[in-house]
């Protein structure tokens, strides 16, 4: 499963900026697995950091105001809309309640025909047996309804006694035929075999075989009032969910004031929301089980019984339609305005010949979509932006846009020397230039749950991204990061110069660690405040696999490494995996092939995954013929992160000498690292990588500078030597001598 | 019932269906899809709908085909294999829907 499987490099770095975030969630067929339901894709085309107000467009330079930027969906779906969910839900349960009663009396004397004209048959179990949407027949179109059609009969029960012998036959019906097929609810294969009822003819003909002739009450019909319970139950089983999240989304009624259309107003008089809501929960985002069952069995198009992708369902009789001749035949015909489409769930209105956009709906369909991502466990599909009332006020404050373009400069912010500071420089430099750790910040999704924010390195981090994108041009001092490193990575405190692959990996560590400590305390706030969600996310997150958790440091740069230690007498292997953050590659001479100094960083990559004989000195107790033997150890990459971060091993610590290796190494601008895959021939995907970031040294080993060339767009490269920043052609990169070398993957793939 | 009907059913009914479009969707949004048709149907809203009677059916008449052919083959194919996954794993149970279809 890939992501950005076509984002092709001549997009790449175009495209950056709507890079995915972390990895989603999005695990098919691992069902009994714990899922955290993460936000799907951020589509940043936009990015707005409300703060400092930077919109950036990276992917095209047309419609930067108005065009949908994705939603800055950080931390979990619950988050969002939460209150104006709740209110509204409220409300609406209070207004639905009082509807309900009107239109029991109002059609109180509408005979209920449930003549189970599209009786299912799958299971005779007590729930769900026979449910039709209390349809009623259109043969016995009533004079007080008078338009021949049938109608969603949401005041159904009150009808009942007028039509009871009617729905006794039906349910009757319905139950025989239901006890013919198949009794197991749960296999789904068997269930399709399950005939399918379609019209009042066959339910005859089944009801004439009468093979089991069961009692009719079993039979329990559902109805639209029944399924509208259902929904506003489960919507309020969401709101109680959604306790404890922030309140700011509150306003997306007030910002929105989409009314649909007059038609559609007037049918919502007529009918309320309820038919609506009901339609959409079961047939456009199915609720739950129950729901799924139902669309796979009545959902299809009346005219040609196909399930094609597009279908309609006219919102005041039941039927459903293909787009085109079908729906629309149906709507002249029967006078019909309002239709849902099911695969998005947008409602058409067939008096405008448009499709129609209701605020009110659109909660409902939102509510919907969470309770069926709720229930098949997957992250919610993406949804435009709607920029609530705080955000529209915050853009509104800050009217000033960033336009990014090729040849821009924003993103570039030189960095003082804090007195031998330049190793810090280069490695804020090139994570600065990370697209992911940028997306990461940009989108403000680190939340800080502590109020000691200030010695929290995440948030200096992305601090520090603000200020780069600020616009700012003059350079910026790395006090603060630089203090919070020393407090937190002891080695590296003191003023002297550091290495700058030893500040690397201490900095990811520390920033690992404090994202870990803000999720935790995240967790535990809410695990006081909100009794179910808080467990939930803290199983998934053990639940992951080792040596990972789910912070956005190891989501991009923790790799997995393997390494195969083959037992010399009985080739028995044994097998280990480390994470890594880095991989670092010798450039001495070879000792076993005849003393070669590796020229490339595909030789570096060889060598370093090459089967090394251990020697007899080195003998290692096989755990398969328990005893001391000889063997060969390998070393393979399990998987690969996002980043991946290569240290030259430049700086030769040895008993004799210290010494700096400054032969050339060549390293290629793109290249797939397929071949140093643990399964080379298994691998499922793609392992490309791009040259982003080149870290240098110059000097000897005890007085030097460090630079780096950073990426800053596609095909333009930058040198950053610490407030001076000049443009670099790739060359000047692929000539330089390389210390790190980052690399960042093409394609992204899902977890 | 056809297999393809019983497929159908049988993707809606676990929920597989609206997973695969979840995915479709995403995919379409990721490679640009999207941003293309949007502008697509922009630049013919400008072109032809300055009198106000091109109606949503003609600007989807006019789009599909194109839109169409811009979908990448990766993402057909992905899909593809995805489809095939799910249907293979049920085939394994002891009911195979289309057998019976």
């Amino acid at each position: 499963m890939r992501h950005k499987r076509a984002c092709c490099d001549s997009q790449y770095f175009q495209m950056r900026q709507c890079w995915l975030t972390g990895r989603l969630s999005n695990r098919w067929g691992v069902a009994n697995q714990p899922v955290t339901v993460t936000p799907a894709v951020r589509h940043q085309y936009i990015r707005v950091r409300l703060v400092a107000c930077v919109s950036v467009c990276v992917q095209c330079e047309i419609e930067t105001r108005n065009r949908e930027a994705s939603k800055k969906n950080h931390r979990n779906f619950e988050n969002f809309a939460d209150c104006s969910i709740k209110t509204a839900g409220r409300r609406t349960a209070k207004v639905a309640k009082i509807r309900r009663k009107q239109r029991n009396c109002d059609k109180a004397f509408v005979p209920l025909q449930a003549s189970a004209k599209r009786a299912k048959t799958k299971e005779n179990s007590v729930d769900s047996n026979s449910s039709v949407l209390s349809s009623s027949g259109a043969s016995s179109s009533s004079q007080s309804s008078g338009r021949g059609t049938e109608r969603w009969a949401v005041g159904a029960e009150t009808g009942r006694g007028a039509a009871e012998n009617e729905t006794a036959a039906a349910a009757a019906a319905a139950a025989a035929a239901a006890a013919t097929t198949a009794t197991t609810a749960v296999n789904a294969g068997r269930f399709i075999t399950a005939d399918l009822i379609k019209t009042v003819k066959s339910n005859k003909e089944r009801k004439g075989r009468g093979e089991n002739p069961i009692d009719a009450n079993a039979a329990k019909h559902l109805r639209l009032s029944d399924c509208l319970r259902t929904v506003q139950k489960l919507a309020i089983e969401l709101e109680s969910d959604d306790v404890g999240s922030d309140a700011s989304a509150n306003a997306s009624s007030a910002v929105m004031s989409e009314t649909g259309c007059r038609h559609y107003q007037s049918y919502v008089k007529e009918h309320s929301y309820d038919t609506f809501r009901v339609i959409d929960a079961y047939f456009a985002a199915c609720v739950n089980r129950d729901a799924r069952e139902r669309k796979a069995i009545h959902c299809n198009c009346f005219e040609c019984g196909s399930y094609g992708i597009q279908l309609y369902a006219c919102l005041h009789c039941i039927y459903f339609g293909c787009r085109g001749a079908h729906i629309t035949s149906h709507l002249r015909s029967k006078k019909h305005n309002v239709a849902l489409e099911l695969s998005h769930g947008t409602l058409y209105c067939y008096a405008c010949r448009d499709f129609i956009y209701d605020a009110r709906s659109r909660e409902y369909a939102l509510i919907n979509r969470k309770l069926e991502a709720k229930d098949l466990q997957k992250s919610i599909g993406w949804l435009p932006w709607i920029p609530t009332a705080k955000e529209t006020n915050l853009m509104l404050a800050n009217a000033r846009r960033r336009l990014v373009r090729p040849n821009q400069t924003i993103g570039l912010r030189g960095l003082l020397n804090l007195g031998a500071t330049c190793f810090m420089n280069c490695i804020v430099q090139a994570l600065v230039h990370t697209p992911l750790l940028s997306d990461y910040f940009m989108s403000d999704r680190h939340d800080c749950g502590s109020k000691s924010s200030h010695k929290c390195l995440v948030c200096e981090v992305s601090r520090l991204f603000q200020e780069f994108y600020s616009g700012s041009r003059s350079p910026l001092s790395l006090h603060r990061l630089l203090h919070l490193i020393w407090n937190h990575a002891k080695h590296l405190a003191g003023y002297e110069q550091q290495d700058a692959h030893e500040f690397f990996i201490a900095t990811l560590d520390v920033l690992h660690r404090h994202c870990v400590k803000a999720k935790s305390e995240h967790e535990s706030k809410s695990n006081s405040s909100g009794s179910g969600s808080g467990t939930n996310s803290s199983s998934s997150s053990s639940s992951h696999c080792y040596g990972q958790c789910n912070c956005i440091i190891d989501q991009i740069f923790t790799g997995m490494l393997q390494s195969d230690v083959v037992c010399q007498a009985c080739n028995g292997v044994s097998t280990t995996y480390d994470p890594f953050w880095d991989i670092s590659l010798d450039l001495g001479e070879t000792t076993t092939h005849g003393g070669v100094t590796p020229k490339t960083l595909i030789d570096c990559l060889e060598r370093y995954t090459r089967a090394e004989h251990l020697g007899s000195a080195a003998k290692i107790k096989c755990s398969t013929c328990k005893s001391y033997q000889e063997s060969t150890k390998q070393f393979s990459l399990r998987t690969l992160p996002s980043v991946v971060s290569f240290h030259l091993k430049r700086f030769e610590h040895s008993a004799l000498i210290d010494r700096k290796i400054s032969s050339f190494i060549q390293f290629p601008v793109e290249f797939d690292m397929t071949p140093f895959m643990s399964e080379k021939k298994n691998a499922y995907g793609d392992f490309r990588f791009s040259l982003y970031a080149v870290v240098n040294h110059v000097g000897t080993i005890d007085t030097g500078h460090y630079t780096a060339y950073v990426r800053h767009q596609k095909d333009t490269w930058v040198k950053c030597d610490d407030h001076v920043i000049t443009m670099a052609s790739l060359k000047q990169v692929l000539d330089s001598e390389g210390y790190l070398l980052f690399y960042h993957k093409n394609v992204l793939e899902y977890e | 019932m056809t297999v393809s009907a019983a497929v159908d059913q049988y993707t809606v009914l676990t929920g597989d269906r609206s997973k695969i479009k979840d995915l479709l969707c995403s995919r379409l949004t990721e490679c640009g899809w999207r941003d293309e048709v949007r502008l697509m149907c922009r630049t013919i809203l400008l072109e032809k709908g300055a009198n106000n009677s091109f109606t949503v059916e003609q600007l989807i008449t006019e789009v599909t085909p194109k839109a169409r052919t811009l979908v990448p083959d990766a993402v057909k194919k992905e899909l593809l294999m995805k489809i095939r996954t799910i249907l293979t794993e049920n085939e394994e149970e002891p009911d195979e829907p289309e057998d019976e279809a």
